[in-house]
């Protein structure tokens, strides 16, 4: 009988502790995104007080990476998400169809293999047979195989390293690998610390990454005003960064805590925008969907998802039809 | 015979009684969608994918390289933390010595050092093999040390009266005082060099292993993937800790009996 009534009292308090997590304040907004240049919109939004300006009190969640704003959304913590384009392309195969993608924020080349010169590396052919590091299922995984395969090279002919973010620079840096795909803000401070030693493949055309903002679809259907809202006030940031650009880089170096001169030297590698092409975006997520479907053990039986469904530009077209 | 059975069937209620409660919270947590269903699967599915997984047979070459690692870490750590801590405890003055030195260096968190890890001993098997090793020493090295200098004084009196040697004082009495501390400095370093090495493989990457199973898992969405592995590591973790009380309770079958 007392373990009964033990077991009610947990199952009681667990189920408490996660509806209070789930009660959110009136016109307060959580926006989960990460502190990284992709990211940048959103930042230059907070810092100038856009969100304030628009009667919105955004509290923003600094998360690691954008499979973790994801999360954060699907399990209804906060409302706005800034997630990258391939965590669509994996989450479409989970079947979960709540969440939807509003707008790009920035289209970014920043992905690019970085090889050591010393390594007989000078020519992206020479990468056959070398040692290169690359993180599984993130954009590095996506570049490292489309650059290699676009210069003939066969998977087989590597020798692909599967090392977390974390670890990529020790690695190039302490000679462990050849060579590492990764991204900006790594690439330019390894190049900084080889100096000559160091040679960068960048190919917009084998990759181009995408931020997106994200929304659970029922809540922003039932919320509009308020993501219309959110909208406008990363409109205002972005018309910002074009006009001052060199103020919204101070900014975000301030916001990441990153050396400005990173900012500075990487910063027209993010096309930072607020957009939505369609059709540019299924096209990226629906290759890489076919690419999952095609190498990943786990994903080979399922049917690539209809990825159409996880794209609304009505909130953006409310936006630009209003002004 | 009854009551043997009754006994029995208590024993095996009692042990597996906590497993079963936390199923049910588990089932009632899904059950309820409290958490989103797509990122927290049912017991049910878990358990079925736990199956597939060990029945691909794939997974066998992650758990063996997690296991070599973490036993050759674990290993070296008492090879080297025994002998270490045998020294301090039996030398007063090294021990004071060396006491604060440990003390800083077992508090530094183990996967905050793996940046110096990586330039050390590079991105392959050694590097995770010396921090196991590091996150193990110290807890090892301090208790064997302990066991050493709380060993019983009137004994080794005793035993000098009677005329035995330095070396057959600490061959036949320290050693064996000091043995159930040790041996309880290892158990919980067993805990500490799988956590340690599933970490590194999450943090730092590697080819194979449970760790970089579980972020690819997690990475790439594959949800029940993610709970079975972790489930996995669990039983890992839970098989090294029973076997290491049976050995231990060979060993030392005195404690608690004198």
């Amino acid at each position: 009988m007392k373990t009964a009534q033990s077991i009610i009292t947990i199952c009681l308090l667990i189920t408490l502790l996660i509806s209070c997590n789930q009660q959110k304040k009136q016109n307060t907004v959580t926006f989960a995104t990460s502190k990284n240049m992709w990211c940048g919109l959103g930042l230059i939004a907070y810092d100038k007080g856009y969100f304030k300006e628009e009667g919105l009190d955004a509290k923003i969640s600094y998360l690691e990476s954008g499979r973790y704003c994801l999360d954060a959304l699907v399990s209804n913590s906060t409302d706005f998400a800034t997630i990258v384009e391939v965590n669509i392309s994996y989450f479409g195969f989970t079947g979960n169809k709540s969440v939807i993608d509003i707008a790009s924020l920035v289209s970014s080349t920043s992905s690019g293999i970085i090889a050591l010169k010393s390594r007989g590396i000078n020519k992206p052919e020479d990468l056959k047979g070398k040692k290169l590091a690359f993180c599984p299922g993130t954009t590095s995984d996506i570049f490292a195989n489309r650059f290699i395969e676009k210069h003939g090279i066969k998977a087989t002919e590597v020798n692909l390293q599967k090392i977390q973010p974390l670890a990529i620079s020790s690695a190039v840096i302490s000679g462990s690998v050849d060579a590492a795909s990764t991204w900006d803000p790594h690439i330019f401070n390894i190049s900084k610390t080889l100096g000559e030693d160091a040679i960068v493949f960048r190919d917009p055309d084998a990759y181009t990454g995408y931020l997106t903002l994200a929304v659970r679809k029922d809540w922003a259907y039932a919320n509009n005003e308020t993501v219309i809202s959110f909208l406008k006030a990363l409109k205002k940031a972005d018309l910002f960064a074009k006009a001052h650009k060199e103020e919204a880089q101070l900014i975000v170096s301030k916001m990441i805590n990153l050396d400005i001169d990173v900012v500075k030297a990487t910063w027209d590698l993010h096309n930072m925008e607020l957009k939505l092409d369609k059709a540019e975006m299924l096209k990226a997520v629906n290759s890489q969907g076919i690419w999952i479907n095609q190498t990943m053990e786990e994903y080979t039986d399922k049917a690539i998802p209809n990825y159409s469904e996880y794209f609304d530009s009505k909130f953006l077209d409310e936006l630009n039809s209003s002004k | 015979m009854t009551n043997d059975i009754k006994k029995w069937f208590l024993k095996v209620v009692k042990t597996l009684g906590g497993f079963v409660v936390v199923l049910i919270i588990w089932q009632f947590v899904h059950s309820l969608s409290l958490l989103e269903p797509t990122l927290f699967p049912s017991p049910k599915r878990t358990f079925e994918t736990l199956f597939n997984i060990i029945a691909a047979g794939n997974i066998l070459l992650d758990l063996s390289v997690t296991i070599i690692r973490m036993l050759a870490g674990l290993g070296l750590a008492v090879i080297f933390g025994v002998i270490f801590g045998l020294s301090i405890g039996l030398i007063k003055p090294l021990y004071e010595s060396a006491e604060g030195v440990i003390d800083f260096f077992r508090s530094i968190p183990v996967t905050t050092l793996y940046p110096i890890f990586v330039l050390l001993f590079g991105i392959g098997h050694s590097s995770k093999i010396a921090m196991v090793f590091w996150a193990s020493f110290f807890v090892i090295a301090l208790n064997t040390a302990y066991g050493v200098i709380q060993s019983t004084k009137v004994r080794r009196k005793v035993a000098k009266l009677y005329g035995a040697s330095n070396i057959q004082i600490f061959k036949w009495i320290t050693f064996f005082d000091a043995l159930p501390q040790t041996l309880i400095g290892i158990r919980v370093a067993i805990s500490f060099s799988l956590i340690v090495e599933i970490l590194c493989e999450m943090f730092m990457g590697s080819e194979y292993g449970i760790g970089q199973r579980i972020t690819e898992s997690f990475t790439t969405y594959a949800i029940p993937e993610l709970y079975a592995l972790i489930l996995l590591s669990g039983i890992l973790g839970f098989s090294f800790n029973r076997l290491f009380v049976v050995f231990e309770k060979k060993l030392v079958p005195w404690v608690g009996k004198l």
